[in-house]
């Protein structure tokens, strides 16, 4: 059992890694929203929610999927070598995942940062260090989901509360974004991101209950979206 | 620790399957022609034809059995080997009928050799009302081979003029170059569950049919996902409301994702990206499938 102590800086550490002003770069990157804010079909609060919750839907297959699976590697009694091994298949399955070109590089770029993040605020977990090492040495792709959730890990986050922060922190950087480029006004931003608690807590039950055959499942619609998104002539964002 | 739980793309304990197919195709006397072949009880194929002066063998399935039902399982097993080439594509489109309580399983393994081409073309894939049709590729493709691979999924039409009503299509396809996994397409429609009906704008963006076609293909420049990107476009909107795009993979290869409302534009759309594929690589022209 967690004592207090562990037990707060378990807490501490969730919502650092899990603040959306992380610099992770997340600030540049739309997931395909951008093809939608171009063609008119998010244009208000009201339709940036319905893309909103989606996103968390399909994250529960993907990014929280990840995260979720990266604390179960780190939490799991193989040892090192065998860990090792194990992240580098994560790895490759979540990057052979993404049919979008640019969500991959978005995930590579984004989990380089977010390893070295990690790699600074776990610096005594092997694993962690492992992870953004290898993939400065290109030896990983990477992935912010695996990051964080090794992360948590380590640290003691249970496996619930580390998938409801990052789906957190993902509605709200994508909201920051919704805001600038939409644009929202701040205050309907966040009821926005309160009125996507629902669907944060519904992706998350879903996370949990995936199993390994659901990763990568793609909802269609946006992952067209994310694939237009590189012949857009004017962007705002990487993806 | 990432292995697939066995009662999703196999019955769980394992049944003895409905249907097996085997084939291996190779290249000898200038041509690709079967080598090896078994099939029994509800897969068979008809023997190779070839519809160019380019020795590709063009085979097709047949399900003799005329569709399947719940507690189905199917395995198709294809090897494509060095040097050869192979068109395959099946007699008709797959139906799958209603399967209370219980699941169709079809397993397919390709491998594809060094400087070798398979081109798997099949009907769409019809799942009518209660149906839950769970299907896994691995297709295992040498740095040098070359593979095109498609798929439609069309809700079969209900008594009650009900359409979209299936219960599940669940396809994964996993594409590995020298054993590392480097495409994972997985596709789970649940056009009956809250989740997904909910989902229905940024899931199905209101359409009712779904197209994928995967290709690996050594000389891919990014100037040919342009072209592969113009003609996607030039397929889109018309009756069907065709909307859809491409995405180069990891190695050289793309993803083509459409939704529509018409299996004939969606296989329309499929047949001109292969078509393309065949032209610039391959000085092969369009693909006329000869149906019996």
């Amino acid at each position: 059992m967690p004592n207090t102590v562990t037990d707060l800086r378990a807490k501490l550490i969730t919502w650092h890694l899990t603040d959306s002003a992380l610099p992770t770069g997340s600030f540049a990157h739309s997931a395909g929203m951008e093809t939608f804010i171009q063609s008119g079909q998010i244009d208000d609060a009201e339709s940036y929610g319905r893309w909103l919750a989606t996103y968390l839907y399909q994250a529960s297959f993907n990014e929280a999927l990840a995260v979720r699976l990266g604390m179960e590697l780190a939490t799991s009694p193989l040892n090192d070598t065998e860990k090792i091994s194990q992240l580098s298949q994560l790895d490759q399955l979540c990057h052979a995942s993404q049919a979008s070109r640019q969500i991959r590089q978005s995930m590579n770029t984004m989990g380089k940062r977010m390893a070295r993040v990690v790699a600074i605020t776990v610096s005594d977990a092997s694993l962690v260090s492992e992870y953004a090492a290898g993939i400065s040495e290109g030896r990983y792709h990477g992935n912010p989901g695996i990051a964080a959730g090794l992360a948590f890990g380590c640290v003691g986050v249970s496996t619930i509360d580390g998938v409801h922060a990052y789906l957190l922190q993902m509605a709200n950087s994508m909201t920051q974004n919704a805001i600038r480029s939409i644009p929202l006004g701040q205050d309907a931003g966040q009821r926005t991101l309160v009125a996507a608690y629902d669907h944060i807590e519904r992706a998350a039950e879903l996370t949990m209950r995936h199993s390994t055959a659901e990763l990568g499942v793609v909802a269609p619609a946006i992952e067209i979206s994310q694939m237009q998104h590189e012949g857009l002539h004017a962007r705002m964002f990487m993806s | 620790m990432w292995a697939i739980p066995g009662d999703i793309f196999s019955h769980h304990p394992p049944r003895e399957e409905t249907g097996i197919l085997e084939l291996g195709v190779g290249f000898s006397g200038g041509r690709s022609v079967v080598r090896r072949q078994y099939y029994t009880r509800a897969l068979k194929v008809i023997r190779a034809h070839y519809l160019d002066d380019t020795g590709q063998a063009y085979v097709t399935i047949v399900n003799p059995g005329g569709g399947y039902v719940g507690g189905d399982a199917y395995r198709i097993d294809v090897e494509v080997e060095d040097g050869a080439s192979l068109l395959l594509t099946d007699q008709s489109a797959v139906k799958v009928y209603r399967t209370p309580h219980d699941y169709v399983v079809q397993n397919l393994r390709i491998k594809v050799g060094d400087g070798s081409v398979l081109e798997y073309i099949p009907d769409q894939l019809i799942l009518y009302r209660d149906a839950d049709y769970r299907q896994q590729i691995t297709a295992d493709v040498h740095p040098n081979g070359s593979l095109v691979m498609s798929e439609i999924v069309t809700p079969g039409w209900s008594p009650d003029r009900g359409k979209f009503l299936y219960d599940q299509a669940f396809l994964r396809n996993v594409v590995t170059v020298d054993g590392k996994p480097e495409i994972i397409d997985n596709l789970k429609l649940n056009p009956t569950a809250g989740d997904f009906r909910r989902h229905g704008e940024y899931v199905m963006a209101g359409r009712t049919h779904i197209s994928t076609v995967t290709c690996l293909e050594p000389g891919l420049t990014d100037d040919h996902i342009d072209q592969v990107r113009d003609l996607v476009r030039s397929h889109e909107g018309g009756e069907s409301q065709l909307w859809g795009s491409v995405s180069r993979t990891n190695r050289p290869g793309f993803t083509v994702r459409a939704l529509a409302n018409r299996t004939e534009d969606l296989m329309h759309l499929t047949t001109s990206v292969a078509d393309f594929i065949r032209g610039e690589f391959r000085g092969q022209g369009p693909i006329h499938l000869r149906k019996y």
